[in-house]
Parts: structure tokens; C-alpha cells; sequence
């Protein structure tokens, strides 16, 4: 199993979600971040004076996949939140150790 | 038969003659009786626009109210209102007690000193309730000036005891000076200053500078907000938590503007309706001058257009006119507008410059465009509109040909009310500073003033009582 960390501009969500729909998979957990990468944020402006937002709001979107659904579903939120523009986000696809269902107590990848 | 029929031959006649008295009225009325019921009609109607007016004015403090709770951060909302709210509340309170008194009143021959009035206190003898009822909406517009340019760190119950002395005693002597007709700088005496006394028609000094001095005296007094300005010039934005709030208030103050400056008139009746006609006119054009001058420069120093500094050109060019309104042509409305919007972008950079923090702008809106729209009048009144609205032919506008009698008065106006503004809320702030404090602790100020000062939030709900989960437990307690 693997967990599949993407942080993704909060206006590409709804283009994702609807992207992974016909992709079985376990379901989501959505967040949302403050966050900047290279980018360091951007400018704005208050009477007459410029200032920085460093930290701009993002989604993070985490999802526990078996291994053989990791590259289609990397594939599928690459392709639906890419704009091109810097602040595009990231991916990063971690292992899993163990899961449980609560409601049955199934594990791994019953579980999912 | 005979009986019957004569009987209600005379019921019949008896009844056509009521009728006809009745709806024959006017024809029967003495051309004195006539010309009474004229002139009642028309000081009803005069009352009337008073009443409209005030009114409209009233409704500004709602402008005043959401446009600095629009500039402020969300933590000091509550604050603000409550300074706003009370400003008004407590403003009544005082103004009907001593306020009114000390700019209109007078004794038994109708005489008062030239600096200040004595005399219906509490209204004890004075029954033209639509004068008072103007007078104290125009007082309580100079009050709430003060809150926007002191607010995020001033304590509660220092800035109403300010207030109470504002409304009180500061703005009423200065009205009294200029608006009484015993007042040494007024146009509404048979002798005034150099011909014409001053001519501030419905107040760039007598409200907007009054409040824009004491404004500036208490930013400076209480001091910046903490982070504002750093070593080496550096200076920080805080910007406020809405601009859909800003520019509801902007609009509401405009359109109270209307009764400001056109009821200003006092009346509609004996060609006072043309007057007000025109002075909403010169008002809208200044208005909307000034937005446009504040926009474009704004864009142009700053390669983006900047909404507050627009929402404060429209209020500075409405500062601008305010005193000119009756007495300076639609052309020059615009002009004065037009520079109305350039001082305000300028005056808030400079403010900056100087490490004066006024969060809503008050001292550039209220202070430097109060001053420049009295110095307008003596720069732009023309000689037919100077007799129209206050019977002067011998001076107008300096650059219309009209010579320097009525710039000088206006210049002397400014600077005696300058001074004793500023000297007497400086002596107050001081004196507040001094014994209760005048200004929010450190931690307060951090944590914002709502929740130390008032004990609540303005929007509960999103910030939670300031722990971002406790919107999640479904028992609070008390």
C-alpha cells in the first residue's frame, strides 16, 4: 500500500476529484494548507503599499492506494491539476505500514 | 304633501350649501387668509426637508460605522463598532446637556459672546426641535471622525470620555464661532469679517476639520499600531478584513451627503429648493472627481488600482465640497474633486512618511481635504453664486477676479479652529494618557480588542473563540 500526498491549487479540486471518479479507489482526505514552495508566495497591495503573502492557501489531498493503482492515479491528478503556472503544487507517494477498516477490523488491503 | 316636500326641498338646499361652502373655501378665503396658509405651507415644507435631511445625515454614522470596521483586522471589529455606536449615544446625551447650548445659545436679548453660546441647556426654553435635531446629527459626525484614525489600539472607555468632551464642548464652540450668528467668524451678521465672514456652508471646517485635527492629534498621542513601522523607514500594511464593508459604508456616506450638504439650505422655500438642487449637483461632481483622481493616481504610482485609496477619494472629494457647495459653479466642483482625490493619495503616503498610523485615512479624508475645500471657496466662489447663497457682492473667489477678503477670512478660520482643536484635544489626550492610559496593553493589542474589551467576537463562528477547533465541541462553556 501507499500513500499518495498531492498538494494541489484549491480551484483544481473539483477538476481532480472529477478526474479520479471512474478510478476505484478507497476514497480521500482533503485539508487545507497554507503553504509555498519556491515560489514564496506572492505581492499585494494596501494603500499605496506593496506587501508579501507568503503562505497561500492550498489543498492537501491524501489517499491510500494499493501499489498497482499508484501510477494511474499519479497520473490522473497530474493531468487534471497542472495549469502550467508556478504554485501547480506536488506529489509525494510514501509507504504505507499497516491499515484497518474500524467499522470490521479488516487489514491492509481489505482495508482499502 | 306640501310640508313634506318642503321639508326636503330645504334638507336638499341645506345640504348643497354645506357642499358648497365646503369645496368653496379658497373662494371665500381673504387674500390674508390665503397668503397665512401659504406661508404655513412653506415652513412646513422647510421643517420638513429638515427633518429629511437629518435624517440622511443620521444615517452616515451607519457609513462611519462599516467603513472602519471594513479597514480594521478582524479582531478589533467589535471595537470599532462600539466606538462608533457609542459615539453616537453618548454624543446626545451630551449635546442636548451642554452641547447645544455652547454653540447656540443665548440670553434674554437673543445676544451671546463671540466664542461661545450660554444658554438652553438641556433645550430648557427652545422648542424649534428641528434645529436641534440638525445641529446634533452634524455634531455627531465631527464625534465619530476620531475612532477610525485611533482605532486597533485605543481603550474603550478613554476614547468615550474623548468623545463626551468632543461633542460637548470642542465641536460646539467652533460651530458656535462660524454657524451662530454671535460668533466672531460668522457670515450671518450684519457686520461680518471683512465683508463676508466665513463661508463654510455645511462644514469642511466646522465638522470634517474639527474632527480630522483631533484625529490626527490623537493618532499621534496614542501612537502607531505595534509592527506598523520598522527601523530604516520600513513601513508594514495591515490591510483591513473587508472591502464589500468599506464600500457599503462609502455609498451610505455619500448618499447621506445629500442631506449634509443640500439640507445645508436649511429650507426649500423662497428659492432655497434651486440652491439645494445645485449643491447636490457640485456634490456629486466633486464626489466622483475625486474617485477618479484618487484611482488613477493610485494606478499610476502603484501599476495596480487600489481599491481604499478610490473608497477615500470619493470621501475626500466629498470633504472638499462641503464648504463650497452653495458657492462655487459645477466646473469648479470638479476641479476642487479632482485635487480632493490627489491630496488624499499624497496625504496618506505622507503620513507614512511621518510614522503617524491612521488606519482608515481619517486625517487625509477629514483633516487635509477639510482644510483644502475651505481654502477652495476663497480660491473658486463666483461673484453671482456669493450673492445668491449669502447676499455678498463685495469679494468671491480669488481666482474668478473676487480679491483676498474672503480668502483671509477663510485662511483665519482654519488656522483659529486649527489651533484650538488641537490644543484642546491634545490637552485631553495628554491628560487621558497621562492618568487612565489611553492606550491597549501590548497582549491586547496582539490578541485584538474585541475579546479583552468587550468579551466577544465579530464573527464567532469563523474564528472560533480563537482556538481553531473549538467550533467543534459541541458543549461551550459559560
Amino acid at each position: 500500500m501507499q500513500k499518495i500526498e498531492a498538494i494541489i491549487r484549491p480551484d483544481r479540486l473539483q477538476v481532480v476529484k472529477t478526474a479520479l471518479e471512474d478510478l476505484a479507489h478507497a476514497g480521500m482526505t482533503l485539508t487545507e494548507v497554507r503553504g509555498h514552495g519556491v515560489q514564496r508566495g506572492i505581492t499585494e497591495q494596501w494603500r499605496g503599499r506593496t506587501f508579501a503573502v507568503e503562505y497561500l492557501t492550498k489543498i492537501k489531498l491524501e489517499m491510500i492506494v494499493k501499489d498497482s493503482d499508484v501510477e494511474p492515479i499519479v497520473q490522473r491528478i497530474v493531468e487534471a491539476a497542472r495549469t502550467g503556472e508556478v504554485g501547480d503544487g506536488k506529489i509525494f507517494v510514501s509507504p504505507v505500514g499497516r491499515a484497518i477498516r474500524i467499522r470490521t477490523g479488516e487489514e491492509n488491503e481489505a482495508a482499502l | 304633501m306640501r310640508r313634506l316636500r318642503a321639508l326636503s326641498v330645504g334638507a336638499a338646499a341645506g345640504a348643497g350649501l354645506a357642499l358648497v361652502s365646503g369645496i368653496g373655501v379658497a373662494a371665500a378665503q381673504t387674500p390674508e387668509e390665503l397668503q397665512t396658509s401659504i406661508d404655513d405651507l412653506a415652513g412646513a415644507l422647510d421643517i420638513g426637508w429638515l427633518l429629511i435631511a437629518s435624517t440622511l445625515v443620521l444615517f452616515m454614522q451607519a457609513g462611519f460605522a462599516l467603513v472602519e470596521a471594513g479597514f480594521v483586522r478582524t479582531k478589533n471589529v467589535v471595537n470599532i463598532l462600539m466606538k462608533n455606536v457609542l459615539d453616537a449615544c453618548f454624543g446626545a446625551m451630551i449635546y442636548l446637556t451642554i452641547g447645544f447650548g455652547l454653540a447656540y445659545g443665548v440670553d434674554a436679548d437673543g445676544s451671546a459672546s463671540g466664542y461661545f453660546g450660554w444658554g438652553s441647556f438641556f433645550l430648557d426654553g427652545f422648542t424649534d426641535y428641528h434645529t436641534f435635531f440638525f445641529q446634533f446629527v452634524f455634531a455627531a459626525t465631527a464625534a465619530t471622525i476620531v475612532s477610525g484614525a485611533m482605532a486597533e489600539r485605543t481603550k474603550f472607555g478613554s476614547y468615550i470620555i474623548y468623545t463626551v468632551c468632543i461633542t460637548g464642548v470642542i465641536y460646539p464652540i467652533v460651530s458656535h464661532w462660524i454657524w451662530d450668528g454671535n460668533g466672531w467668524l460668522t457670515a450671518f451678521t450684519d457686520d461680518p469679517m471683512n465683508g463676508v465672514g466665513m463661508v463654510d456652508f455645511a462644514g469642511s471646517t466646522v465638522v470634517h476639520s474639527v474632527g480630522g485635527w483631533a484625529a490626527l492629534v490623537g493618532a499621534i498621542v496614542v501612537g502607531a499600531r505595534k509592527g506598523r513601522f520598522g527601523p530604516g523607514g520600513q513601513v508594514t500594511a495591515f490591510p483591513g478584513h473587508s472591502l464589500p464593508l468599506g464600500v457599503l459604508g462609502v455609498f451610505i456616506l455619500w448618499v447621506g451627503w445629500y442631506g449634509f450638504n443640500a439640507g445645508s439650505t436649511l429650507g426649500l422655500s423662497g428659492g432655497f429648493a434651486e440652491i439645494a438642487a445645485r449643491v447636490a449637483v457640485t456634490t456629486t461632481l466633486a464626489a466622483t472627481a475625486g474617485g477618479c483622481s484618487a484611482t488613477l493616481l493610485s494606478w499610476l504610482r502603484g501599476g495596480k488600482s487600489d481599491l481604499s485609496l478610490s473608497l477615500n477619494g470619493i470621501l475626500g472629494g466629498l470633504v472638499g465640497i462641503t464648504a463650497g457647495c452653495a458657492t462655487v459653479e459645477p466646473w469648479a466642483a470638479i476641479v476642487i474633486g479632482l485635487v480632493a482625490g490627489v491630496v488624499i493619495v499624497y496625504g496618506v503616503a505622507l503620513l507614512d512618511t511621518l510614522r503617524i498610523d491612521d488606519p482608515v485615512g481619517a486625517v487625509p479624508v477629514h483633516l487635509m481635504n477639510g482644510v483644502w475645500g475651505t481654502l477652495a471657496v476663497g480660491l473658486f466662489s463666483s461673484e453671482a453664486l456669493m450673492d445668491n447663497a449669502y447676499g455678498v457682492t463685495s469679494t468671491y473667489g480669488i481666482l474668478l477676479g473676487g480679491g483676498t477678503d474672503l480668502l483671509m477670512v477663510q485662511l483665519i478660520g482654519i488656522l483659529a479652529v486649527g489651533a484650538w482643536t488641537v490644543l484642546a484635544s491634545g490637552a485631553l489626550f495628554m491628560l487621558l494618557k497621562m492618568t487612565i492610559g489611553l492606550r491597549v496593553s501590548e497582549a491586547e493589542e496582539d490578541a485584538g480588542l474585541d475579546v479583552y474589551e468587550h468579551g466577544m467576537e465579530a464573527y464567532p463562528e469563523f474564528t472560533g473563540g480563537r482556538d481553531p477547533f473549538a467550533a467543534l465541541t459541541s458543549e461551550r462553556s459559560n
